[in-house]
């Protein structure tokens, strides 16, 4: 078991590696030059030529790649052209919204979700499943700003339950951080839960199939308890993966979301960056986002073996 | 004294995308306290069908399901869902044929041995832990308690046999039915789960319905057997009656056929070899007697009318209009 997660994680290493390089790659062959930005709309080409010699960008590509690599494994992800200040640093001061809003859209799909699906899969071919898997499409189909502005209208502009925009850090209370957080997380949620509760309809009615089932069955157990122990379990695998894989959807979802509920998170400030061209944020946020991803999937290589004993170690 | 288990007239039909599937049409038997009894018939003839209707286990949406199965005096086609989980795994347990995945492999051994006697017995997590080391160690598990904690892919199929035989057992079922408990087992191994299933039974009294298509298991264990052929009982008798005067020309052909014992019906070349034709389709089931296309013997009486199941002597009974074997007295 020691050994399977001291591969898992040394198996993200080259992932991670590869990530750098297209992140770089993906700035460098951006259209608009940086220095340009930098110096405004009437600089004279004297000035743009010194901005680029003070940025490195007149060195040729390996050395500028070897340069910026370098930094990043010192963790040093550069400085914001507009505020002079360290990536790191404005990265890190929105952490706290981005980090509630994805933990808790997950901590919701999941809830809702699994036993969702499991339900559709037990009650298979029947009104009460095409209405769930009906839901799940519609939630699945609907972009994640129309169910923010629609959400944000109904509860916080009509009903005046909840606010309409903004963040509460957690260190103000609970209470109104969730407040804060409940339509975004909701809205963000939507698409996740459709996409988790399919697969595990999927996976549950496959497993419903099998002998073991009957065994269980056979024993006298009852329907939930076979639905949820022993069917369950053994659909963790698919339903994990695709909780791992759907972190993709909540990244862009979190963008998206953060504008609409004005939360001053990493996708406002992945939003504001690539208005502004502030290269070295841009850079920064993506290659944030991808080790997040990298990490939750890391983590879910790891928890299959909580489900599944023949996981080979 | 009453049976302990009574079918009467049972009907098993599906509904499927290609049609009524009759898989078993109008079989009775009984099981008495205590006493083994055996069904055998080709692949296809309805004997699962029939086994897992006693337990109420084929699909509910699909299945039609007529007659009557009497258990211990209760009809058990007409009990709740409710009534019936107290009796699966508890008075009538049941072993299937595929040990390699008629367990759970993502719950421990223990937890699902201990299922049953948390379910049934009341018992409390560690006693019923506790009882489930004891029923390991009865079927011959060695290390037993270690074994509790294993996942099932660490064990071979034999083992995997004994383990679902000791979560059979575990509440002391009155009835145990075994669907083809050795048939995916080596030949080895199969005399070794029989000698088990043989030495339980007599520990225990449990009456024993053995599905099986193996006639060296039938001899080895029954106390009476019924023949199965498309979804009909078409004779029965005592082990030792059936072996020496079948009176069905079907028994007779698998008797024939049948060159040692452990030899499979399932054995393509083996079945091919001894009655020439295929079991007839559950979708279309002819009028007359089912096996008059493959029977030698089969006249025009056969192929208009369908023969009754008739008692012979000494609680032999057969359904055909001309038995093999017949002294004067099967004919009043
Ligand atoms: N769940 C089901 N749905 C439809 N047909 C079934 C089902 N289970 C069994 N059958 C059909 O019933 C017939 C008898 O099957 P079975 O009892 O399994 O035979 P066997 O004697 O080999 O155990 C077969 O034709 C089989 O295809
Ligand atoms: S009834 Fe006729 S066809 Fe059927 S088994 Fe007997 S002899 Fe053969
Ligand atoms: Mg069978």
């Amino acid at each position: 078991m020691g050994t399977y997660i001291v591969k898992r994680i040394l198996a993200t290493i080259p992932v991670m590696a590869l990530v750098a390089v297209v992140v770089f790659a993906l700035l460098y062959f951006a259209p608009g030059d940086p220095a340009e930005v930098i110096a405004g709309d009437h600089a004279s080409p004297e000035t743009i030529a010194a901005i680029r010699q003070s940025l490195g960008l007149d060195q040729p590509l390996p050395i500028r790649f070897a340069a910026w690599a370098g930094q990043l494994l010192q963790g040093d992800l550069g400085v914001s052209v507009f505020s002079n200040i360290p990536v790191v640093t404005l990265i890190l001061q929105r952490l706290e919204p981005t980090m509630s809003l994805m933990v808790l859209t997950t901590l919701i799909a999941v809830v809702v979700a699994v036993p969702m699906g499991v339900f559709a899969a037990s009650r298979s071919g029947t009104w009460l499943d095409r209405a769930l898997m009906g839901g799940a499409v519609l939630g699945f189909s609907v972009p994640v700003f129309a169910t923010s502005y629609l959400l944000a209208w109904i509860f916080s502009m009509k009903l005046q339950w909840l606010p309409v925009q903004g963040y509460a850090p957690l260190a103000n209370g609970v209470g109104t951080w969730f407040v804060h957080l409940i339509l975004p997380s909701l809205a963000l949620a939507s698409v996740y839960i459709a996409l988790i509760a399919r697969i595990t309809r999927t996976a549950v009615l496959e497993v419903l199939h099998q002998d073991y089932i009957r065994t269980a069955k056979a024993k006298g157990q009852g329907h939930r308890t076979i639905l949820f122990v022993h069917a369950l379990k053994n659909a963790a695998v698919p339903i994990l993966t695709v909780i791992g894989l759907g972190v993709a959807l909540l990244i862009g979802g979190a963008v998206v979301t953060e504008s609409v509920f004005a939360i001053p998170g990493i996708g406002m400030l992945t939003v504001d960056a690539i208005l502004q061209r502030d290269y070295p944020v841009i850079q920064g946020v993506v290659l944030f986002f991808s080790f997040m991803y990298v990490l939750v999937n890391l983590l879910v290589d790891i928890a299959y073996t909580f489900f599944d004993p023949r996981i080979e170690y | 004294m009453a049976p302990l288990l009574s079918i009467t007239d049972l009907q098993v039909h599906f509904r499927t995308p290609r049609g009524v599937s009759r898989a078993v049409e109008g079989v009775s038997f009984d099981v008495n306290a205590g006493e083994t009894l055996a069904i055998v018939g080709e692949s296809g003839s309805g004997k699962s069908v029939t086994s897992m209707a006693v337990l109420r286990l084929l699909p509910t949406k699909t299945t039609r399901v007529s007659g009557s199965i009497r258990f211990e005096d209760r009809e058990l086609l007409d009990l709740s869902e409710d009534e019936m989980r107290g009796i699966r795994g508890n008075a009538i347990s049941m072993i299937f044929q595929e040990p390699m995945t008629a367990l759970n492999p993502v719950l421990t051994i223990g937890s699902q041995i201990a299922e049953a006697l948390m379910l049934h017995q009341g018992l409390g997590k560690r006693q019923a832990l506790a009882r489930g080391t004891e029923m390991l160690d009865l079927v011959g598990i060695p290390a037993a308690a270690r074994r509790m904690s294993d996942y099932p892919h660490k064990l071979s199929g034999g083992m995997r046999q004994r383990v679902m035989i000791a979560m059979a057992l575990a509440c002391e079922p009155r009835l145990l039915i075994a669907d083809e408990p050795t048939t995916a087992l080596d030949v080895s191994i199969q005399a070794q789960i029989l000698e088990l299933m043989r030495s339980l039974k007599a520990r225990t009294g449990a009456a024993v319905v053995i599905v099986t298509h193996d006639l060296g298991v039938v001899a080895e264990v029954a106390d009476r057997v019924a023949v199965m052929y498309a979804g009909q009982k078409i004779e029965e008798a005592s082990a030792t009656q059936l072996f020496a005067r079948p009176h069905h020309p079907y028994t007779s052909g698998l008797l024939r056929a049948m060159p040692r014992l452990g030899t499979s019906l399932h054995d393509p070349d083996w079945t091919l070899a001894s009655i020439p034709g295929q079991v007839p389709s559950p979708f279309s089931r002819q009028e007359g007697c089912a096996f008059a296309p493959r029977c030698a013997k089969a006249k025009d009486v056969c192929r208009r009318h369908r023969p009754a199941l008739r008692p012979a002597e000494d609680g032999h009974s057969h359904a055909c209009h001309f038995p093999d074997n017949a002294t004067g007295a099967d004919h009043v």
